[in-house]
């Protein structure tokens, strides 16, 4: 099996290593597209352990963490849900965006994330204890700021954190070459184009151009449309809605790229 | 026949002599927040603001027809000061718009590269220029096309003097290849104005000092037929020169100064205009010293006097001496002034604002979310019925009572008030034009057009203080109460009061925020300081109070939230609201946009 690519920005790499030997959860803060996920595939894959990956909504309760009973040819069967999986399996159970799941399911990963390593299956009557291959990953985005929601600090304390922030321009310039086979020049233009919108945080725009949006601009580049149509689907439009913002960020894309 | 033959004449020599294409016209009004967004991009300073040029008078030499029209004197020209960068208001030089719109971005450009070292400008604008290309080298095309344009319009050498036609020279060069003029040559007047250059910068001390220019209707109304010649010069007396510089036996002429206060003395009296008619020359200078100094004296009772009195009438609160670790009940007592102010409509200028806020917040409103598990609904909870079906079957005893999934039409049910400090600090300037007041102003009047697009219950309401007996509260607009003329009025009437004790007008906010029924209740406070009253309000004592009444708030259910926009406050603002408590606003002139997208945020479900 070949290791999805990642490019460290330090030592989160040896970090993850330490904590998943140490049985200790993890919990990554981060922009969104900066490569949170990406960097959790990997290390599943380094690790040689099963990924169980789960991107939380505002519907997402501990049953779908957890599991239910569903009704088969007549008979009830127990399902195990992704988190019960990682558990029984041994593997990384990693919840995207935990910020934006139900407040139930904090109470399911509260045993699991810390040194119980339990997790209690109400419906089956059932205790199951983690093996030690097992290990909990949850990300969030701390950039908003929301009254409703946030991470609670009991639940923020069960974990080791790292911050995961937008790469220099030497590893942005290695990861949009290596993602999209593009050349040196485009790569090197594209991040500068990144690195002026995100001299625009919190000013005039909400969340700035990540290193995804970078990568998708210079795919539909490589793959034959013109350089302002492109930036401007990847990039101006996929950014803001606003008509007057959009009209400043062209003129920073005709800037940096030309005509 | 005579004045109709003269206009025309005047209209035609105009046209003739000003590169002015009205069909091609660009307004910084319409660029002026992309021009923001690109210069902030490409490197300029965030805190840096757009602004109109005021119009001056260049000494340049003019072209022929310039002089027959009488114009090409004065002039917008672009420059830096200490916090701005001032643009035209229009930019109408070139027959094509694309090219006029070029000029605006470049010039931003430009100004995100100019480093002011001292250099003489034109030096300053070469090295600008080869830096902003050399980093933005597809700009150079632009660059190009744009140097051509305005060489078109520029005088050609051959044709001048031979003084001016080497400045000139030295200009085209300079344009053509920046960076490869290194000397320029001397030349008795300065040379007609770059208009892809920036103006050598005004020191901070003259651009601070400058107040609003006269607005060409102004000039229009003066009676003064004759040209006067004027300059701008500096205040002798500001001069503090301790070197002769000059040999007085040579002087050749002489002068007086007199001083003269115009802004007071400002009468339109023929008795001036003649005065100024038999000058030679007439020097104006703006000078810092004001005219007289107000005193503004509250006397300040030691604390022990007043300590246990106990006020008996009126809306009475207690107060949190923390030396005694205890209340001091009633001892504040909140004045509800007499709502005197007339209706009026929303401003003009913060309309188009005004429209692309409620069109954000309304998103908010028609956010429905589907819930489930409720004891009634639209439709059926098949999976909390599947649940219970195979947990039936598996003999686990559970309620056949079916579940459904509901969308209620307000989910939400948030109740804010949003409490504005208008205390004297709020009477400083935020700008040349603006005062912290005004800001405010602004910020309220957009906000409760916002917010009442997003459907939540809001109550807005605005507070100073002088001592603990008149904690002034404004309300501005009730719960309930709809928007409209009155609430606009009086959040227009709004002046600035005195100080600001900030605990006592919680206090109050909260009482009213907690007579809401609804589940989420939200404190947002405006404020630009720190806690302070005239009886001993201020340092740990009211930081103590207001920390302590915040305590309360979020012991009754309700969240406050500081809106801060002074940075000097940043420090006491943890520990009042908690890290993820507060919010400083780093630009003022941002508050009014930014307020309701933070709540916005705030609250998102």
């Amino acid at each position: 099996m070949t290791l999805p690519a990642y490019e460290p920005a330090s030592d989160e790499v040896e970090l993850f290593e330490h904590a998943w030997r140490n049985r200790l959860p993890v919990l990554i803060k981060g922009p969104t597209g900066v490569g949170k996920t990406r960097f959790v595939t990997h290390m599943a894959a380094r690790l040689g352990l099963p990924l169980f990956s789960v991107a939380c909504h505002d519907d997402l309760t501990a049953a779908d963490l957890v599991g239910r009973h569903l009704v088969q040819n007549g008979q009830t069967v127990w399902q195990d849900g992704p988190l019960t999986r990682a558990v029984r399996e041994g593997g990384i159970c990693y919840l995207d965006e935990i910020v934006e799941a139900r407040k139930d399911v904090t109470v399911v990963i509260h045993p699991l994330a810390d040194h119980r390593r339990t997790l209690p299956l109400e419906r089956t009557g059932e205790l199951l204890a983690a093996p030690p291959e097992f290990m909990l990953v949850v990300s969030y985005n701390p950039g908003y700021q929301n009254f409703l929601k946030g991470l609670k600090p009991s639940t923020r304390q069960r974990f080791v954190a790292l911050r995961f922030g937008f790469p220099d321009e030497a590893r942005e310039i290695r990861i949009l070459q290596r993602e999209t086979g593009c050349d040196a020049l485009l790569a090197r233009r594209l991040v500068a184009l990144g690195n002026a919108i995100r001299r625009l945080d919190g000013v005039d725009l909400e969340e700035v151009a990540s290193t995804r949006l970078l990568v998708y601009a210079a795919l539909l580049i490589r793959g034959g449309l013109p350089v302002l149509a492109a930036c401007r689907a990847a990039l101006v439009e996929a950014l803001s809605d606003d008509a007057e913002v959009t009209a400043g960020l062209e003129e920073l894309v005709r800037t940096v790229l030309g005509e | 026949m005579e004045t109709w033959a003269g206009a025309l004449w005047d209209r035609w020599v105009r046209h003739l002599a000003e590169a002015h294409h009205p069909q091609a016209e660009i307004r910084l009004e319409s660029l002026r927040r992309p021009l923001s967004v690109f210069f902030r991009g490409v490197g300029g300073e965030a805190g840096r603001r757009f602004a109109v040029a005021e119009r001056r008078i260049h000494e340049g030499r003019r072209t022929w027809r310039e002089r027959l029209a009488g114009t090409g004197r004065l002039t917008e020209l672009p420059h830096l000061t200490a916090d701005e960068l001032r643009l035209p208001a229009a930019i109408a030089h070139f027959p094509k718009r694309p090219l006029n719109r070029d000029l605006y971005f470049w010039l931003a450009l430009l100004a995100a590269h100019f480093v002011p070292n001292g250099e003489p400008w034109w030096l300053a604008n070469q090295r600008a220029t080869a830096v902003a290309l050399a980093r933005y080298p597809a700009w150079q095309e632009r660059y190009d096309r744009l140097v051509a344009a305005s060489l078109a319009l520029r005088p050609l050498p051959h044709q001048l003097p031979p003084v001016d036609a080497a400045v000139e020279e030295a200009i085209r060069a300079a344009l053509r290849a920046p960076g490869s003029v290194r000397t320029f040559p001397a030349s008795p007047r300065p040379p007609r104005p770059v208009m892809l250059w920036l103006m050598p910068q005004e020191t901070d001390a003259a651009a601070a000092r400058r107040r609003p220019p006269p607005t060409a209707k102004d000039g229009a109304s003066s009676s003064a037929a004759a040209p006067i010649q004027t300059e701008a010069t500096e205040d002798p007396g500001s001069q503090h020169g301790m070197l002769l510089a000059f040999r007085a036996e040579s002087l050749l002429c002489w002068a007086e100064y007199v001083r003269v206060d115009r802004s007071l003395e400002d009468a339109e009296g023929d008795e001036a205009g003649r005065a100024a008619a038999q000058l030679e020359r007439l020097a104006l200078a703006e000078d810092s010293d004001p005219v007289a100094s107000r005193v503004r004296m509250d006397l300040e009772r030691p604390p022990a006097a007043d300590a246990d009195e106990r006020l008996r009438e009126g809306i009475l609160l207690p107060e949190w001496d923390y030396r005694r670790g205890q209340y001091r009940p009633d001892h504040c007592r909140i004045d509800l002034p007499r709502d005197e102010a007339m209706p009026a409509p929303l401003p003009g200028q913060l309309r188009p604002l005004t429209q692309r806020l409620r069109a954000e917040l309304e998103r908010i409103r028609s956010e429905r979310r589907p819930q489930a598990g409720q004891p009634e609904g639209d439709a059926l909870d098949l999976d909390d019925w599947v649940r219970r079906h195979a947990e039936l079957r598996s003999g686990c005893p559970v309620s056949a009572q079916p579940r459904y999934i509901d969308t209620p039409r307000t989910a939400r049910d948030l109740s804010c008030l949003l409490l504005a400090d208008v205390s004297l600090s709020t009477d400083a300037h935020a700008d040349d034009a603006h005062r912290v007041i005004d800001v405010i102003r602004d910020a309220l009047l957009v906000f409760t057009e916002a917010i009442e697009a997003a459907g939540d219950a809001l109550a807005v309401a605005a507070f100073s203080s002088l001592g603990h007996a008149h904690v002034r509260y404004h309300r501005l607009k009730d719960f309930g109460e709809r928007n409209g003329p009155a609430v606009r009025g009086r959040i227009l009437a709004l002046r600035p009061g005195d100080y600001t004790r900030l605990g006592a007008a919680i206090r109050h906010a909260a009482d009213r925020l907690a007579a809401t029924t609804s589940r989420q209740k939200l404190l947002l406070v405006l404020t630009d300081g720190k806690p302070h009253d005239i009886d001993h309000y201020d340092g740990r004592y009211g930081v103590e109070d207001t920390r302590r009444a915040l305590f309360e708030c979020r012991r009754r259910g309700i969240r406050p939230f500081c809106v801060a926009i002074d940075r000097e406050a940043a420090d006491v603002l943890p520990y009042l609201f908690g890290h993820d408590g507060h919010v400083v606003v780093q630009r003022l002139g941002e508050l009014a946009a930014r307020l309701p997208r933070l709540y916005a945020e705030l609250t998102r479900p």
